[in-house]
């Protein structure tokens, strides 16, 4: 294994930018295949990355992975890649009968979704915003600007508008992270009027992670994956949220039968099983 | 009286506007209210004569070539350019440099090269600051980085606002400015570049990990913020349609300043929403151009300028070489204290004087290049100077000081000095 030198703050923020533009998820891909073609010790390269890129979650979970549950670095790119395929697969069940999909916030999962879309089902951004002086996340990224099934995207002050547009709710996981801050100022009235607008609110997440709201991170690895389905929680989310920040654990959705029996593969599933 | 009176206010405006670059318009309206208003009063500038001063044909010119850098600016097209050396250098410093001069250099040499440095830089700034390069290392590089867009501007008709001015006031054709300006801004480049080299000396690469990881997050970049070719394919078609009229302007009926107005306007007809971008017309920069005009304008009317002329011809015996070397060293030394626009706009009045002592249009070339030199001294000789150093403080935290500046520019303007006057000796000699 080589060394991994002390890492620049200026290429650090760029990491962390990257993650906030184009999600932890698809940021972190990277750095897992940097990591296996440079031959070095994920401890000593995504250590210095996690302390310095907060958002940068996914790896902390998988380096829990290597780490407690013995998985080889080889095999993390490989399981992440079929899991958030199969999440793919069944979120694009899961909406259905929608036609149209808001979307906020952005990552890998969510490209994988328009591809698998047979075109019927079109998609608009909901571009929150970022803190002062930042962009909104996403914002100039191709996933965004749109394309043949992605409509314009609608700003947050254009939330009763985009809601009164669509029939389901997709949140990409990485909002509700910690280091996002995207907690009540925005969360709070997104939720509250699509509890009453929307058919589905759904929430993407391809790691294990402590989901009470504002929190995001990773604890322990767990080879399951599944969409949230927030629609019975989302009035105790609301009305729960405090200081605190000990909101609501949201329900997992049931798995269904033939994923659960045929396709999650070996590595997958001890939690499954 | 009047001599005194309208060098003073023209001196403080300027001093004042190299000092408030973000106020610039408005000192310099001030500053015109105050020249007008004594000029009519005293008779020897009258309002009639002090507007037919200003240059229809270097606005529209200015204004046209504005738009397209706001066109491509917004296509995200310099972003690309800038991302894809990086990723071609992967990362090393001593590619990635020379490959930053060379982009802002090619890029400021056909747009405004505010623009240019406004889209640019940010993303230059991040990837030097990602591979390690150091507080004053990246200073200096920022610095070079202004140097080069000069340089750049310098190096066309369309470039900067100095030669649109010179071009257009004596006819001087496209080519002619590329064949005489662009060698010597190409030899200054390297000079610059061995300037910054050695003031480093030489370069602490950054590990291969780091390398790798700044690459990675640059290729994430170039791969979903791509250029929009909605906006980048018309203005690219239009704008090279307007190269061409330029280039071939002997041989078309229209004026440069008619075939970029025509360039501009069929550009923004071929743009998705028109109309919203007619409005970004940059028109704050052609009222502050309208207003040097007026400055210059004053200036010559009190006839001043005659008289300074005259002595520099008697002091110099009339000798080409000489003529020539004063001019530069005079354009140099003004622009380093009074900024390059205010300056060239003032010693047009003084090279046209000189045109019956030197062949072909020498004057012209060493008053560019003279201004040139002066430009890259200072921070406030170049409205670009205070843009990057308040970019870099944005984006990193680091102040650039007028000393910060002035380590490389001073050493800059010595040598483009020196340079330019060798060039205009060897072309004197060789043709």
């Amino acid at each position: 294994m080589n060394a991994v030198p002390e890492l620049d703050p200026g290429l650090l923020a760029m990491v962390e930018a990257n993650a906030w533009t184009f999600g932890p998820n698809a940021t972190a891909l990277r750095v897992l295949g940097l990591t296996l073609r440079e031959r070095v010790a994920p401890e000593d390269f995504w250590e210095p990355l996690l302390a310095g890129c907060p958002r940068m979650a996914p790896l902390g979970y998988w380096l829990e992975a290597h780490r407690t549950g013995g998985v080889p670095v080889e095999k993390l790119a490989g399981d992440f890649l079929r899991r958030e395929a199969l999440m793919v697969g069944y979120l694009d069940r899961l909406l259905d009968k929608a036609e149209r999909v808001l979307v906020a916030g952005h990552d890998r999962e969510l490209e994988q979704l328009w591809q698998i879309d047979g075109g019927w089902r079109e998609y608009r951004h909901l571009l929150l915003d970022g803190a002062p002086n930042v962009p909104p996340p996403g914002e100039g990224c191709d996933l965004i600007k749109g394309g043949p099934r992605i409509g314009a995207p609608f700003t947050f002050r254009e939330l009763e508008r985009a809601l009164d547009w669509a029939e389901a709710l997709v949140l990409s996981g990485f909002i509700l992270h910690r280091q996002n801050l995207l907690g009540p100022p925005q969360l709070r009235p997104l939720l509250l009027s699509a509890r009453d607008q929307v058919d589905r609110v759904l929430l993407t997440t391809t790691n294990e992670r402590r989901l009470t709201l504002g929190e995001g991170a990773p604890r322990e690895y767990r080879e399951d994956f599944r969409p949230y389905l927030w629609q019975q929680s989302v009035t105790h989310l609301v009305s729960e949220w405090h200081d605190g920040r000990d909101g609501t654990q949201l329900g997992w959705l049931p798995l269904p039968a033939e994923i659960l029996a045929g396709q999650l593969g070996e590595t997958l599933a001890p939690a499954a099983r | 009286m009047e001599t005194a009176l309208v060098l003073i206010v023209v001196m403080l405006a300027t001093l004042a506007i190299a000092w408030l670059p973000a106020r610039k318009e408005a000192v310099a309206l001030v500053a015109v209210a105050v020249l007008l208003s004594v000029g009519h009063l005293h008779g020897f500038f009258p309002a009639d004569k002090a507007f037919a001063s200003i240059s229809l044909p270097v606005l529209l010119i200015l204004l046209s070539i504005g738009i397209f850098a706001t066109v491509f600016a917004e296509s995200g097209a310099f972003e690309r350019a800038c991302r894809f050396i990086a990723i071609a250098a992967r990362g090393r410093q001593r590619v990635l440099v020379p490959g930053f001069l060379l982009l802002t250099y090619l890029l400021s040499s056909l747009l405004p090269n505010l623009t240019c440095l406004y889209v640019l830089l940010p993303v230059m700034l991040g990837s030097l600051r990602a591979v390690g390069m150091g507080d004053q290392a990246l200073k200096q590089t920022l610095v070079a980085l202004v140097i080069a867009s000069n340089l750049g501007g310098a190096s066309t008709m369309i470039g900067d606002f100095p030669n649109i001015l010179i071009s257009r006031s004596q006819g001087i054709p496209f080519m002619d400015f590329i064949a005489w300006m662009m060698p010597a801004c190409v030899l200054l480049l390297g000079v610059l570049y061995l300037l910054i080299w050695r003031g480093n000396g030489g370069r602490r690469e950054a590990p291969p990990v780091a390398l790798g990881l700044l690459t990675e997050m640059l290729r994430q970049q170039s791969r979903h913020l791509r250029v929009d070719l909605r906006l980048f394919l018309p203005a690219c078609g239009t704008f090279l349609l307007l190269l061409a009229g330029l280039i071939f302007t002997g041989w078309n009926p229209f004026p440069p300043e008619l075939v970029c107005l025509g360039a501009a306007c069929l550009c923004i007809w071929l743009l998705p929403e028109p109309e919203k971008w007619a409005t970004k017309v940059d028109v704050a920069s052609a009222l502050f151009i309208a207003c040097l005009f007026l400055f210059a304008g004053g200036i010559q009317a009190t006839g001043v300028l005659n008289r300074l002329a005259g002595f520099v011809i008697e002091l110099c015996a009339g000798d080409p070489r000489l003529l020539s070397a004063a001019l530069i060293v005079l354009a140099a030394g003004l622009t380093a204290g009074f900024s390059a626009g205010p300056t060239t706009a003032v010693l047009i009045p003084i090279a046209e004087t000189l045109k019956d002592q030197l062949p072909g249009h020498l004057e012209w070339w060493a008053l560019s290049l003279g201004v040139l030199a002066g430009s890259s001294t200072t921070l406030l000789s170049a409205t670009a100077g205070p843009i990057a150093a308040n970019l870099l403080k944005r984006q990193t935290g680091l102040e650039l000081s007028y000393g910060d500046f002035l380590r490389l520019g001073l050493r800059s303007g010595v040598w483009f000095t020196l340079g330019a006057i060798a060039y205009v000796w060897a072309r004197l000699r060789f043709g």
